[in-house]
Order: structure tokens, then C-alpha cells, then sequence
């Protein structure tokens, strides 16, 4: 039998004094692209982290490929998350080798193909890297992993606009690795909603709106992006 | 090979009447190899799950085969073609009647307008 990517149930995740995920049930096929897709604080990351294995919800259930997270799921799932947690001091082949000390997965060659499609030279050191350079070095070192889930937080935040669409569809098409499911997060719709088999909209920690991409626009006559203003404003 | 996207409207579906309208004016011979899935999606910068979508969906229609290994081609039937090409021809007929009707347009006018048209079109 095989498991969907990503079964949540329930998932509620409660800080002090906010709930950050309110009741967030979902299910996530294998081989689809699926877009995660709200405003800053409507629980994306949250939900990532969960799926990743990083953090705990307070209360629901989580499956990854069957499992609940742990060792076992980590390695099949390679999350990115938006901020930077790269040392400043290594040159972008050192951190690569770095990275890999770490996740055995990680394929050097497929990474020095993804170096040159981004422009990155490998001898750089990171600190004198721009931040659109950081963001492209942080898709080289994720897609470089043979993970069956790949998790991105806001993957296009500080990619030039002219090259997101290029780096979108790289990330969909050349660099995908055969069956692997992805989930994206960003508010940026426009640009990425063709590469997107299934939305989920989140709003305040709660799921208002989920369903194939192809379905939506047909029964709706809406864009994901036309849909994002209607369902999250 | 281009494509324009309305993210309104399903993709897969536009990227099917893309290549049937191709198909039907011979932009595409009966027997020619169709560019990949990948091909297509990098042009259309869509997802190639779409495009796999529409050719699963054009196979249907009879018009393309996919041979294992190969890739997908133009079938050789020309009647398949043809009655592509008809059917293609009488769906654009049906929507300009239904928007020109609208309009309160009587069967002897839409003729004298035709007749206008491609007088001035000839010209």
C-alpha cells in the first residue's frame, strides 16, 4: 500500500497566546506539487516545521509516508527553511561537502549542475554572497538532496522577480528528482501558481480553501492568484 | 512553440486545444513526433503533470498515439484529422452564433454580413 506524502488530522499547534495551526486536516498525494499558500502569520511555516519533524503539534495527528516524524522520515524529507542558517565563513563548496557530512543523500553532481543554472561559483565564501545569491545557494543545497518530500518555505523571497519563474520551473521540472512530492510556501502567487497540481489557502492557522489547482479554475472561472485575494482578504 | 496561459481557465485543457488547433491545419503532419512532456512544459513553464495530463488527454481524442519509449505522434488516420478538423471548425461556428445572436442578429442578416466580409477580406 502506499501512503500519501503528508496525512495531518487535526493539527493544532497552541503557543502562549496565539494558536498558530487551529484544527489543519490535510492530505498531500506523492508526485504532487502542491502550494501551501496564505499571508505572513497564517501558519505556513508552522505547518512545515511539523511536517518536517521540528516541531510538535499540540495536539492531532501527523503522518509522513506513513510514519510519524522522526529519524526515519528525516530522511526522506529535506525542508528549507526561509531564513539563512548558513555559515558565513565557508565557501559554497565547503558548505556543500559540510552538508553532506549530514545528509549522505546529498548527489555533488547534481549540485554542480544546479551551481552553474543559478550562477553560483563554488569557491565563493558565503558571507560576500548577495542575498538574491543566498537564496539560489539555499535551492542548490535542498535540491541537491534525493529526498521524497521536499519542503520549501517561501523559496522565491529575495529571487529577482525577472528569474522566478525560471527558477520555479526548474524547480517542477529539470531538478525534480522522478516521483518526488513538493510542497511550497509563499504569497507570492502569480508567479508559481502554473506549476501547482493542489492549493491549500490558510488563513489565522485554519485551512479555508484546498483543492486541485485544474479543478478550481474550472469550477470558480478564477486564477489561484484571483482566488487568493477572494478567500484571504 | 508558444504558449499563451490563462491561469483562469484550466491550463491542461488549453495546452490540448493548442495541438488539436495545430494538428487540424497541419502544423503537426499525420505520423510527426510531438515534443516531449518536458519539452512543453519548459515552454509553457507549466507543471509537467498538466502536460502529462493533456496528452493523456489528446490520446483520448484520438488523435496522437504514444508508443512506449519513443514519445508521442501524430496519428496517422487521416480521417481522425478530419473530422478534428470539422468538429474544431464547428465549435468556433456554434460560438460566433451564439455571441452574434445575442446581438439580435436574424439568419438573413449574419449572411449579408458574411457576404460583406469576405467581400472586403478579397479586396
Amino acid at each position: 500500500m502506499t501512503f500519501p506524502a503528508v496525512k495531518l488530522e487535526k493539527v493544532v499547534k497552541r503557543y502562549p497566546l496565539t494558536k498558530a495551526l487551529d484544527g489543519v486536516s490535510l492530505t498531500v498525494d506523492q508526485g504532487k506539487v502542491v502550494g501551501l499558500l496564505g499571508h505572513n502569520g497564517s501558519g505556513k511555516t508552522t505547518l512545515m516545521k511539523i511536517i518536517a519533524g521540528l516541531k510538535n503539534p499540540t495536539s492531532g495527528e501527523v503522518r509522513v509516508f506513513g510514519m510519524a516524524p522522526g529519524v526515519e522520515t528525516k530522511k526522506r524529507v529535506a525542508y528549507l527553511p526561509e531564513v539563512n542558517t548558513y555559515y558565513n565563513w565557508m565557501t559554497i563548496d565547503e558548505l556543500l561537502n559540510f552538508v553532506k557530512a549530514f545528509h549522505p543523500d546529498l548527489n555533488l553532481e547534481k549540485a554542480a549542475l544546479l551551481k552553474t543554472f543559478m550562477n553560483l561559483k563554488g569557491g565563493e565564501k558565503i558571507g560576500s554572497l548577495s542575498k538574491g545569491q543566498q537564496a539560489r545557494l539555499k535551492l542548490v543545497v535542498g535540491l541537491s538532496r534525493q529526498a521524497d518530500l521536499m519542503l520549501l518555505d517561501e523559496p522565491l523571497a529575495g529571487i529577482d522577480p525577472p528569474s522566478r519563474a525560471r527558477v520555479l520551473h526548474a524547480l517542477v521540472g529539470e531538478f525534480r528528482q522522478e516521483g518526488q512530492t513538493i510542497l511550497i510556501s509563499t504569497h507570492e502567487v502569480k508567479e508559481a501558481e502554473p506549476i501547482f497540481d493542489h492549493v491549500v489557502f490558510l488563513r489565522e492557522g485554519r485551512k479555508v480553501l484546498e483543492g486541485e489547482a485544474e479543478t478550481l479554475r474550472a469550477e470558480t472561472g478564477h486564477s489561484m492568484e484571483e482566488l487568493f485575494g477572494e478567500v484571504l482578504e | 512553440m508558444r504558449f499563451d496561459i490563462d491561469e483562469r481557465q484550466p491550463i491542461y485543457r488549453q495546452i490540448v486545444d493548442t495541438f488539436v488547433r495545430q494538428i487540424a491545419r497541419g502544423h503537426w503532419p499525420p505520423g510527426e513526433k510531438l515534443p516531449s512532456i518536458r519539452e512543453v512544459a519548459a515552454a509553457a513553464r507549466v507543471n509537467p503533470n498538466t502536460v502529462a495530463r493533456a496528452f493523456q488527454e489528446l490520446e483520448r481524442t484520438g488523435l496522437v498515439e504514444t508508443r512506449r519509449g519513443e514519445g508521442t505522434f501524430v496519428t496517422t488516420a487521416r480521417e481522425a484529422i478530419k473530422n478534428c478538423r470539422e468538429k474544431t471548425a464547428r465549435e468556433i461556428w456554434v460560438d460566433f452564433l451564439g455571441k452574434i445572436r445575442e446581438l439580435g442578429f436574424t439568419n438573413e442578416e449574419i449572411q449579408r454580413l458574411v457576404a460583406e466580409l469576405k467581400e472586403e477580406n478579397e479586396q
